[in-house]
């Protein structure tokens, strides 16, 4: 038997009363791999995301992390176990500088050890050092989204679930996250990322999933599951 | 470490100045007026750290409160026992039910939570009302010791008790804020969701919140017997204290334990002395003017236009 993946679900089933939106799926990720997963508006990929870090809780099906079964587990002991999320839209702690911020899961992950350098690592990392003391809301939206990855990385994931951090980010701006995640994966996170940006998925993933009405149709080389017909099919019509 | 000593001293230092000033006053009015407003300093303290540093809105308070007063009423007809054991016992009555309540609604947010608070108040007050051993509709006298070492009267060894539970409680507040907990309720507060999705153990932190407002609160009440020396439901469950233990800190500034200080003193003394030369009708219609005011002028009320808003020290 092969060696078990980081990130594993199986048969996941979620219903919001009589939507189905995610339907017996079966989902992986190896150690520090990165994965784009991609579908239409109501695919179900935000809903994968949230029965993953357990936001949600799925209704059938299991997931496991690291060997262990999580499915029961609450967010918070999910992320103590390395498994991260951002959200859509940024969520910083408005009441917090952007370096307070990154404390809060350096006090509640575990891994207070020398907080001061782990902090400023962090913020080196992303490029935010120099507004430290800053408060969120002067913040432009690109460094919202860095913030977000900096409290990301301070909780030392193993697995981070980015959901669509570049929405309404110029072109550039895209660029300079996608290089971030890709400097985080270099550090041995294994990422998925959910996005519509297509530029940014193909230029990120090494493997590609494939969602439709909370079914997945295609799992595999980018390349190819872009060029499967079901695929085409969902995004550019019949 | 040494710097929360060094605050515990100074507070210490104040409290014991506060007492000799109103001693060196000859008049026992002094306590008595100044015993409710150390009362609200307690309780407004208590309701901010759910309420403030949460941001979970208590309307209950009332219902802490009589929950002491009647742990209180309830021990002293069993035994003859000293009021600190009173204090300490209805402490961990109110603690317990706040915890309890905690966990039954504090899947609740916002409006919803303030609103099963207010209908914890409704449902105790039944309760007591109903019930005969603690004096039920009627009412309950508390007769206050005769001989009080020390202190020479029984209200100053009153102030005396409130004095050092106010203390406890400032000093508990500012703890709270320069720790983790402290970064953890200001994460809740801020972003419940993100707070959870950045390891913070959410429902573990509101109910350590919910019990340890509701404690101090109980402590605050378990003197109330005395101090009214008749105890009745219908002023035991009071909805000014919660209207008074809200206000009080929106006024002062609700991020840092010198926001509801500063308020219940300055609007505990207000409303003494009004009391006295105005009405006591007058009172609430005051308190109400002056929260809509801070409410839309100041949202972070005193310390705020002082500039003092608590900003935590850098990580």
């Amino acid at each position: 038997m092969s060696e078990l993946p980081l990130f594993h679900a199986q048969g996941l089933t979620k219903r919001f009363g009589g939507f189905v939106a995610l339907d017996s799926v079966d989902f992986e990720v190896g150690a520090g791999e990165r994965v784009g997963l991609i579908g239409p508006n109501g695919s179900g990929k935000s809903t994968l995301v949230g029965c993953a870090s357990g936001s949600l809780r799925n209704d059938g099906g299991a997931v496991w992390f690291k060997d262990r079964r999580i499915d029961r587990l609450l967010p918070h002991q999910r992320v103590r176990a390395g498994l991260v999320r951002s959200f859509q839209l940024p969520r910083p702690f408005r009441g917090l500088t952007v370096a307070e911020n990154l404390r809060v899961p350096l006090v509640f992950a575990g891994r207070q050890g020398r907080a001061q350098d782990a902090i400023d690592d962090a913020l080196e990392f992303v490029g935010l050092a120099a507004r430290r003391e800053a408060m969120p809301q002067d913040l432009t939206q690109v460094d919202l989204r860095k913030l977000d990855l900096a409290r990301a990385t301070v909780a030392k994931p193993q697995l981070l679930f980015v959901d669509e951090a570049m929405a309404g980010l110029s072109h550039s701006e895209v660029d300079e996250i996608i290089a971030l995640m890709m400097r985080m994966n270099e550090r041995g996170v294994a990422i998925v990322m959910i996005e519509h940006i297509m530029r940014a998925v193909t230029a990120f993933s090494q493997r590609l999933v494939v969602l439709v009405a909370g079914r997945k149709i295609a799992d595999g080389d980018p390349e190819q599951v872009l060029a499967n017909v079901e695929v085409q099919r969902a995004y550019l019509g019949e | 470490m040494s710097a929360f000593f060094r605050f515990l001293g100074l507070a210490i230092i104040a409290a014991c100045a506060l007492f000799a000033a109103m001693r060196a006053v000859g008049n026992d009015y002094v306590f008595y007026a100044g015993y409710t407003v150390l009362e609200y300093v307690v309780l407004a303290c208590a309701w901010n750290i759910l309420g403030g540093y949460v941001g979970y809105v208590n309307f209950g308070v009332a219902a802490f409160l009589a929950l002491g007063a009647y742990t209180g009423v309830a021990l002293g007809r069993i035994a003859p026992v000293p009021l600190p054991v009173m204090m300490l016992a209805g402490g961990v009555v109110a603690g317990l039910v706040g915890l309890g309540t905690g966990y039954l609604t504090l899947r609740l947010r916002g409006i919803f939570f303030a609103i099963a608070t207010l209908a914890l108040a409704v449902v105790l007050q039944t309760l007591i009302t109903n019930w005969d051993f603690v004096g039920g509709s009627a009412g309950v006298y508390a007769i206050r010791p005769k001989h009080v070492p020390i202190f020479g009267s029984y209200i100053q060894y009153m102030v005396f008790l409130m004095l050092t539970l106010a203390v406890v409680v400032v000093a508990v507040s500012r703890a709270i804020e320069t720790s983790g907990l402290g970064l953890g309720f200001v994460a809740i507060r801020d972003d419940e969701v993100a707070a959870e999705a950045t390891g913070v153990p959410t429902l573990r932190l509101k109910l350590i919140a919910t019990a340890l407002s509701g404690a101090f609160m109980g402590m605050a009440g378990a003197p109330l017997p005395y101090y009214l020396t008749f105890l009745e439901p219908s002023s035991a469950f009071n909805l000014t204290y919660a209207v008074n233990s809200i206000a009080m800190p929106l006024i002062g500034g609700t991020t840092m334990w010198f926001g509801p200080v500063l308020g219940a003193l300055l609007l505990g003394t207000a409303q003494q002395v009004i009391t006295v030369t105005i009405s006591s009708e007058v009172n609430l219609l005051i308190v109400g003017l002056l929260l809509i005011g801070f409410v839309v002028l100041a949202p972070q009320g005193l310390i705020g236009l002082l500039g003092l808003t608590g900003k935590r020290r850098s990580a």
